[in-house]
């Protein structure tokens, strides 16, 4: 990376500006003004940005309510920065009109949900007196009547109380039917005996209905029926035929709504890049940084652009330099792993390679099995080939390494979906997980060994170019040479051993400081941390073991048992695989971050975006 | 009859290593993934710095774990 500082004019702003824009390569260095700062502030905003993204705001509702997606064939490159797009005013009159018709529309849906919302209620009230067969002006304003409508519960007897209702009096009359498993009734009875029959009804726990907002409806109960049923049904259609303009609205425009959406952000991006840089009154002050192999083109590209209006100064980068990681393409999707963490920073050695050689490596030592790593992998690569965005992509790569891993090591151990037996012929295995585990521990400890101290060495080489050979000695051989001790000792020579860790410990202290020596055993717990490979990988083959076994119980008991054992199969595996892959990829992503990575890794870099790249 | 007692002993014995050694990270890692849990609930960007803080007390499990394979390898 280069530092580089574009100094010029205010009149050559917007033409520099849009220049890096279409460049894509300077990482602008965002300014921010020191408190004490007299002369240089953030930078206006062009004039047209406040009306660009008055009209963005705009095409991006447009856009929400008419569902228009990304997927329109119109999708070009519209690279070509336009300062003052000559035909802007027709658009932005374009926009607002499309807008007043979804404005439009919305506000009619809504209306008529309200509407739909108000018969829907009516019709409520209405649908269970209509079982009582009665004329709607029997519910009227009465002299010497009064009347109740509603429910009672299924439990209540009608008869018992119809005859306790007569026990009050005779002056009235009660219609009732069942519906939806309640007794719908109304009571006609004279003014005199209100309370009672009030009181009757209570105790019988009733439900009154209230007829007031009905008022207006005149005729039959069974034809008000009707009537809100038509008008139901008329405003659903209604509101079906918005809806349907609302989508065709929505295919007519799609294209118009999302080159502009992509225009107009674009010019936006270039219109408020000024608030990024500083400005004086008159001139313009631009830092940031671009890669080296670009500096000497820009250069002379930038001058002639302005006929040396504009003053350019390169400089070497310093650690607060954006980084940019490089790697083949086929390593490039474990970058995604590496971002997870931190972005490496700048100067570091970028751990992504390493991370493509032994993320994979773990993961199919743990699961380890044909079936399961050939299955999972024609699944990924056919997710991978439908699946959008680059971050889902580059996850889905990762498990595709994962997978073929997985079935390298289900030939060396010898599974196949938990058997070992691939359709009737027979797997040897070059090393059986269930009957040696012990040579499989030790197979992982020595994968920890040799991926702690490929740490230590990165870690070295670090610290070497940062530091110098003393402190590299100090802080990374010396952990080398307590493991060297350690190896020594464990082999019977016990004085030799125990010199040598000595030394290292004297070293370690020395590097470290006292911290270091409280850290002493964090070496061995960090190589003893690469056993879970072996003890993942065991419980993750005695799971599929399991499900075979338990199918196998089943399909030997016939009839029945058959169902049972494949779905025993089918549902085992499925589970097993999901536990396969969750948990020896946080294990393996966990013996990078913790175990690996704290050996050599800084981390907190700046991620290297220029100014006009775009997803 | 001391001599029978010693096969069954060995297995508790690498039973208990294993055992108490899980309960033992299970009660670290309750508290820090609940923490953890809350602070990537504030802020996405802390999840791989809450799962590595998460899953750092596994080791006294493996720990447990050798442990108990020393015994019944013994």
């Amino acid at each position: 990376m280069c530092k580089v500082t574009i100094a010029g004019p205010k009149s050559m702003r917007d033409q520099v500006v849009s220049f890096l824009y279409g460049r894509e390569i300077l990482h602008i260095d965002e300014y921010t003004r020191p408190a004490d700062e007299k002369v240089l502030d953030i930078g206006i905003p062009t004039e047209k940005a406040s009306r660009l993204s008055e009209d963005l705001v705009k095409l991006r509702s447009i856009k929400k309510h008419l569902n228009v997606s990304k997927n329109s064939k119109t999708q070009i490159d519209r690279k070509v920065v336009s300062i003052d797009t000559p035909d802007q005013k027709e658009i932005s009159t374009q926009i607002d009109g499309i807008d007043a018709q979804i404005v439009d529309h919305l506000d009619k849906i809504r209306a008529l949900n309200d509407s739909l919302a108000l018969l829907k209620a009516k019709e409520d009230i209405v649908a269970p007196i209509s079982r009582l067969d009665l004329d709607w002006k029997v519910f009227t304003q009465y002299d010497h009547l009064s009347y109740q409508v509603g429910y009672l519960p299924k439990n209540v007897d009608i008869s018992k109380f119809k005859k306790e209702l007569s026990d009050i009096t005779d002056d009235q009359q009660l219609f009732h039917e069942d519906y939806a498993g309640r007794h719908i009734i109304a009571v006609f009875a004279v003014n005199g005996k209100k309370d009672e029959i009030a009181t009757l009804l209570s105790n019988n726990n009733f439900v009154q209905i209230s007829l007031r907002c009905l008022e207006e409806f005149e005729g039959h109960s069974d034809s008000i029926l009707k009537t809100i049923n038509d008008e139901q049904k008329h405003l659903t259609a209604e509101k079906k035929r918005l809806k349907d303009e609302m989508a065709s609205l929505g295919e007519k425009y799609s294209s118009f709504i999302i080159d502009n959406e992509h225009d107009y952000s674009r010019d936006l991006e270039v219109g408020e890049a000024p608030l990024r840089f500083a400005e004086s009154k008159n001139a313009f002050l631009i830092e940031g940084w671009i890669p080296e192999k670009d500096n000497r083109s820009m250069e002379s590209e930038l001058r002639n652009k302005t006929h040396g209006k504009i003053y350019i100064k390169m400089a070497e980068a310093g650690e607060d330099a954006p980084v940019e990681l490089k790697n083949p393409k086929g390593v490039k999707p474990f970058e995604f792993l590496i971002d997870l963490y931190s972005r490496p920073s700048y100067g570091e050695i970028d751990p992504t390679f390493f991370m493509f050689l032994t993320f994979p490596l773990f993961f199919g030592f743990m699961l380890g099995d044909l079936g399961y790593g050939l299955l999972t992998f024609a699944l990924f690569f056919i997710i991978r080939a439908k699946a959008k965005g680059d971050e889902i992509r580059s996850v889905l790569s990762v498990l595709m390494f994962a997978s073929f891993m997985t079935a390298v090591f289900g030939i060396v151990f010898g599974e196949f979906f938990g058997a070992e037996h691939i359709f009737g012929y027979h797997m040897t295995p070059i090393l059986h997980r269930l009957h040696h585990p012990i040579t499989l521990l030790n197979l992982a400890i020595g994968m920890g060994v040799a991926h702690v101290n490929m740490g230590l060495m990165i870690g070295f080489y670090n610290m070497l170019k940062a530091h110098g050979l003393k402190a590299a000695i100090l802080e990374k051989a010396s952990w080398m040479t307590l493991q060297a001790g350690g190896v020594v000792l464990a082999l019977g020579n016990t004085t030799i051993g125990a010199i040598i860790m000595l030394v290292s410990v004297v070293m370690i202290t020395l590097g470290e400081g006292l911290k270091g020596l409280f850290e002493l055993p964090s070496i061995l717990a960090n190589i003893l941390s690469y056993s879970r490979l072996m003890a993942v990988g065991l419980a993750s083959a005695i799971l599929a073991l399991v499900v075979n076994e338990m199918a196998h119980m089943a399909f030997s008991s016939g009839g029945f048992g058959l169902i049972m054992g494949t779905i025993i199969l089918v549902a085992g595996h499925s589970i097993a695989i999901f536990l396969g892959f969750l948990s020896p990829f946080i294990h393996s992503m966990r013996l990078h971050y913790v175990e690996f990575f704290m050996k050599f890794y800084t981390g907190g870099g700046q991620k290297y975006i220029p100014f006009g790249r775009r997803d | 009859m001391v001599k029978n007692m010693v096969e069954p002993l060995t297995a508790i014995g690498a039973a208990l290593a294993i055992g108490l050694s899980a309960i033992a990270a299970a009660i670290a890692e309750k508290d820090i993934g609940a923490a953890a849990v809350g602070a990537i609930a504030e802020n996405e960007d802390l999840f791989v710095k809450g799962l590595i803080m998460t899953v750092l007390p596994e080791t006294i499990v493996l720990f447990g774990f050798v442990i108990s394979y020393m015994i019944l390898g013994a």
